[in-house]
């Protein structure tokens, strides 16, 4: 009963953690059935954009482990020298960035059809999930990347980019920025982006 | 011991030395068509100057073509048709020629703007102003406000566009040339095995053979482009520049005066001579000892294979006349003893002058060889060969004066000279009559001079203008005018930054699997672009671009730019360079990204072309600044920053001139002084004779200083000449002086009359056939080259007034000979 309680709690620090589980089987069914939904809200011209984006975000928030994204990010030396108070500082504001950095980019797409190609199991605690954005000739292939929890819950940890990580991009920008400023002038940066 | 040497053998067999001393000279004369003349601009940079390396390696990383500059003002619009066609069928014409690699002009750059289309689009399909699709009006806006071909392609005005002709590169040269220089490199840190010297020699001479093969090819493209261009002069004006023409034009230039004005100046000297001396034979004898002299230290350094560069093509001249001083001396000598003994037999009185003048003229080319021997002290490439040259070819003089001199005279019949000349007109005696009366005054206006002097060194600059070397009104001061203000500058100069490395941790450091996925993948090419490092070379770019000197700027920047006002104007961050980095087609990259940043290196590179033609333009003195500010944004946190390029090179050569020639010339006058005290066997007069030579040498400094003539690879010889003239006027009077004091019996003043009436018409000749000469100089359309003839002018004037005023007056006024 202890131990429930303090799992839950932990899952509520970690506030975006999902409260079910996503199991290897249904990570295929999972995706496909969201990104369906994903291009029947990116087609509604009838909504406005960021009417848009809070749909999207609703049924992928489940997924996405913001808290370990926000440590990769960071890179674990820095990420343990923060406070755990600092540390839900840090991925809230982290959370923010990665979401209107989307959102920004919403109006780029027009008609592309999303499609699952494969899924590839890298080892015992890694899935990825190469889908395809197609549109005309042109092909984008976006791989989400899977990693299983200590509850055998999988979770996207990155996203690939024509072979561009988004986490990879944020780690090196930090990595630059950090070695000569602070933690807390990183937050007070992206929140000023962000807002 | 000489007097025995030239009664029982010089002037024994005259005919037989004369043509034996010929036989060596055309000998010689024939290795002296073997003579190089290394004109290349890398003779003018430092062998082993650490920017050198430095440019060579930023050369590699970033890769270019050479390339050439045309610069086209049609007389129609810039778009119209008929310009145009007239660009397409030009460039059409050119890429015939084999040389030429590609050309880049406004017709075939990729447009991205005219009209404004989506990034996608742009990379499918580059469009040009030839495509159909293209709107003019738009193409015209884009040329004038595109980062990338504003105030570089096309001129503020639009009126002026640029062809940017490109080179092939030559593999197998540059293979040559790396292999042969890092042997040499190889060979200053250790002894090399007998058969790794073979294998230098031989890459010696390849290299050699290869590169004079190649210079004369590269010398045949600029004539044909130059052809071509002709034929399209009709539509508008054409000029061609680039750095690479400019260092073949600007040599050309130094070639083409040096024989031009060496004719007329050998003319001038004839009709000087002719002028003072009115017999044939004082006009033949010091023409042909001149010839003989030139030729054979042309031949011996034919023979050594040491080559001319611009730095010591003025050997020529300077040779000459020291070459002149000396058969002056002698000529003028055996004319005073003619005339004083009419009855002496003509054996005895060539005798009695070669042996009378032998000591002195000795001790004058002695302390000269010591001048230019200090050359060597410089550590710098072409002035220690001019050193070298210098101290062979006077010592050649000397020996042939002496030689040809007493063989020539005695074949010939004894004359009575014709002294005209010294009785209408003669400055030597107003030089005596002023030493008598007005003694003070001169003191005094010497020690004005020199105050005028130092105070006016300290204002001298050393500069490398380009632009500045030719007069307004030539072609190549328009073309490199124009190229200049209109299309972003001319002399090259990159800023290299080196980010901060951080190396990945090694896999078994790191516990955490995750942290090791990302510690693998973080220094991938496409996650360099942080928006920290783009902040930093976007500052860096827009202070470069805030510098009035500095015209067209080019960097990683001009992309960030181009990506911002694709993308409405929002810049990117670096999740898009990442993908853009990914993405981007070869033809793109080729363009804006390879040349500025080299992410195996975590580096970037600023390209940046200055603007010659600025009249307040301080070289040194900005490079200086650049640096400084710049390090103020590259904090060593950051990373360290460099400034490299030719602009950067030529900068280091002139000022280690310039700290050479201060050097150097500290340890002359040293050396000088302690050959004036084993010489005169005196301090007191050694100290004397060195102050009659300082005032004129300080003369010099202190007028190009006050004229605000810069010290320039042309210029800075000058220091060498004075001192050369300088202590040849001192050492002849003062021996002279020394004679005629025993002569008057320690009268100081009937010594001094005396010695102006013997001694002084040779110092005064010598001055005057050469002022005579070197006037001509200044005529030329080459701008160092005036200079050049207006401070030898200048030198020989204050030489032989120090020698005839000063010196005889600080000698009366010390009286430094014993009883």
């Amino acid at each position: 009963m202890k131990h429930f309680f303090f799992s839950l709690l932990f899952l509520s620090l970690t506030t975006l953690s999902p409260l079910w589980a996503l199991h290897e089987n249904e990570i295929t069914s999972f995706m496909q059935k969201n990104m369906d939904e994903a291009t029947s809200i990116l087609r509604d011209n009838k909504l406005k954009k960021d009417q848009k984006a809070e749909k999207l975000f609703s049924i992928f928030d489940s997924v996405f482990d913001y808290s370990l994204m926000s440590k990769l990010a960071v890179g674990g030396r820095h990420w343990e020298t923060l406070s755990p108070q600092k540390q839900k500082e840090f991925s809230q504001v982290f959370e923010q960035t990665l979401k209107t950095s989307y959102m920004e980019k919403l109006d780029l797409y027009t008609d592309e059809k999303l499609e699952i190609v494969k899924l590839e199991k890298i080892k015992e605690t890694r899935i990825y999930l190469t889908t395809h954005l197609a549109k005309n000739k042109e092909v984008y292939e976006i791989i989400y990347k899977f990693y299983k929890d200590s509850n055998n819950n999988w979770l996207i940890y990155d996203v690939d980019v024509l072979g561009v990580s988004i986490i990879q991009t944020y780690r090196t920008q930090f990595a630059d920025f950090l070695a000569k400023d602070t933690i807390n002038n990183l937050i007070i940066k992206l929140k000023n982006k962000d807002s | 011991m000489l007097k025995l040497i030239y009664q029982q053998f010089i002037l024994k067999y005259p005919k037989t030395i004369l043509s034996f001393t010929f036989l060596i000279v055309a000998l010689l004369g024939y290795e002296a068509t073997k003579l190089e003349i290394d004109a290349s601009s890398e003779t003018l940079l430092l062998e082993h100057d650490a920017d050198l390396q430095f440019a060579k390696k930023v050369n590699q990383t970033y890769a270019g073509d050479d390339f050439l500059v045309i610069a086209y003002t049609p007389k129609d619009d810039l778009l119209s048709e008929t310009t145009l066609k007239n660009i397409k069928n030009l460039s059409a014409d050119l890429s015939n020629l084999p040389r030429i690699k590609s050309i880049t002009s406004i017709l075939n750059v990729p447009l991205l703007q005219s009209p404004p289309r989506p990034i996608k689009e742009l990379v499918e399909e580059v469009l040009t102003l030839e495509s159909p699709k293209v709107n003019k009006q738009l193409a015209k806006e884009e040329f004038l406000k595109s980062p990338l071909y504003h105030n570089n392609l096309v001129s503020s005005d639009f009126k002026t566009t640029a062809l940017i002709v490109y080179l092939k590169n030559d593999m197998a040269f540059k293979d040559l040339e790396t292999k042969r220089n890092s042997l040499k490199e190889e060979a200053t840190i250790r002894t090399l095995n007998p058969q790794e010297r073979q294998t230098l020699d031989s890459l010696n001479l390849d290299y050699k053979a290869y590169r004079d093969a190649q210079r004369t090819i590269e010398h045949e493209n600029i004539l044909h482009i130059r052809t071509i261009l002709a034929n399209y002069q009709s539509t508008g004006k054409l000029f061609l520049g680039g750095v690479n023409m400019i260092a073949d034009d600007l040599v050309s230039f130094v070639k083409s005066d040096l024989s031009l004005f060496g004719s007329i100046l050998l003319a001038l000297l004839v009709f000087a001579l002719w002028l003072i001396f009115r017999q044939l034979r004082w006009v033949i004898i010091p023409i042909i000892i001149s010839l003989f002299s030139v030729i054979s230290t042309a031949g011996i350094l034919g023979l050594n294979g040491w080559e001319v560069t611009v730095i010591s093509s003025n050997f020529v001249s300077l040779q000459l006349i020291i070459t002149i001083s000396v058969i002056l001396h002698l000529m003028v000598r055996y004319r005073e003893l003619a005339l004083k003994y009419p009855k002496s037999s003509h054996h005895r009185l060539i005798l009695n002058t070669v042996l009378s003048k032998a000591n002195p003229s000795f001790y004058a080319i002695i302390t000269t060889i010591a001048g230019f021997g200090s050359l060597l002290l410089s550590g710098i490439l072409p002035i220690i060969n001019l050193g070298w040259m210098m101290s062979v070819g006077i010592a050649m003089s000397l020996v042939i004066s002496f030689v040809v001199f007493p063989t020539m005279m005695i074949l010939l019949p004894k004359l009575t000279p014709y002294n005209a000349f010294e009785v209408h007109f003669s400055p030597v005696h107003l030089c005596a009559k002023g030493v008598k009366k007005y003694g003070r005054a001169i003191v005094y206006s010497s020690l004005a001079i020199l105050a005028l002097g130092i105070s006016g060194s300290s204002l001298l600059i050393v500069e490398n203008s380009f632009i500045n070397y030719f007069k307004e009104h030539t072609a190549i001061y328009q073309g490199m005018k124009i190229i200049d203000q209109k299309l972003g500058g001319t002399t090259p100069l990159d800023i290299i930054v080196d980010f901060k490395t951080d190396k990945p941790k090694a896999p078994s450091q790191i516990e955490d699997e995750f942290e090791a996925e990302f510690e693998k993948s973080k220094n991938d090419a496409q996650y360099w672009f942080t928006p920290d490092k783009m902040e930093k070379i976007q500052q860096i770019h827009a202070y470069l671009e805030s510098i009035p000197e500095i015209g067209k700027v080019q960097s990683l920047a001009t992309m960030l730019e181009i990506g911002q006002m694709l993308n409405d104007n929002q810049p990117l961050d670096n999740f898009q360079l990442a993908l853009l980095y990914n993405k981007l087609p070869e033809n793109y990259r080729k363009f804006i990204l390879d040349p500025y940043v080299d992410i195996k290196n975590n580096e970037v590179r600023f390209t940046t072309r200055i603007v010659d033609s600025n009249p307040t333009l301080r070289r040194d003195e900005l490079l200086k600044r650049l640096d400084a500010h710049i390090k103020t944004i590259v904090t060593p946190e950051i990373g360290t920053s460099k400034l490299a390029g030719l602009m950067v090179l030529y900068n280091n050569m002139l000022q280690s001139l310039f700290f050479s020639q201060i050097v150097t010339l500290g340890v002359v006058v040293f050396i000088i002084w302690g050959m004036f005290i084993i010489l005169f066997k005196s301090v007191k007069i050694a100290t004397l004779a060195l102050c009659a030579n300082i005032v004129p040498m300080s003369t010099i400094f202190g007028f190009m200083g006050w004229f605000g003539i810069p010290l320039d690879m042309m210029t800075i010889t000058i220091a060498a000449i004075s001192i050369g003239i300088g202590v040849d006027d001192t050492i002849h009077y003062i021996h002279r002086f020394e004679h005629e004091l025993k002569a008057s019996n320690g009268e100081y003043l009937e010594a001094m009359e005396r010695s102006h009436n013997s001694i002084g018409y040779g110092m005064y000749y010598t001055s005057l056939a050469i002022m005579l000469g070197f006037f001509i100089l200044v005529v030329s359309n080459f701008v160092p080259t005036i200079y050049f003839g207006l401070l030898t002018m200048l030198v020989m004037f204050t030489s032989l007034l120090s020698a005839l005023l000063l010196l005889p007056k600080l000698l009366i006024i010390f009286k430094p000979f014993k009883r």
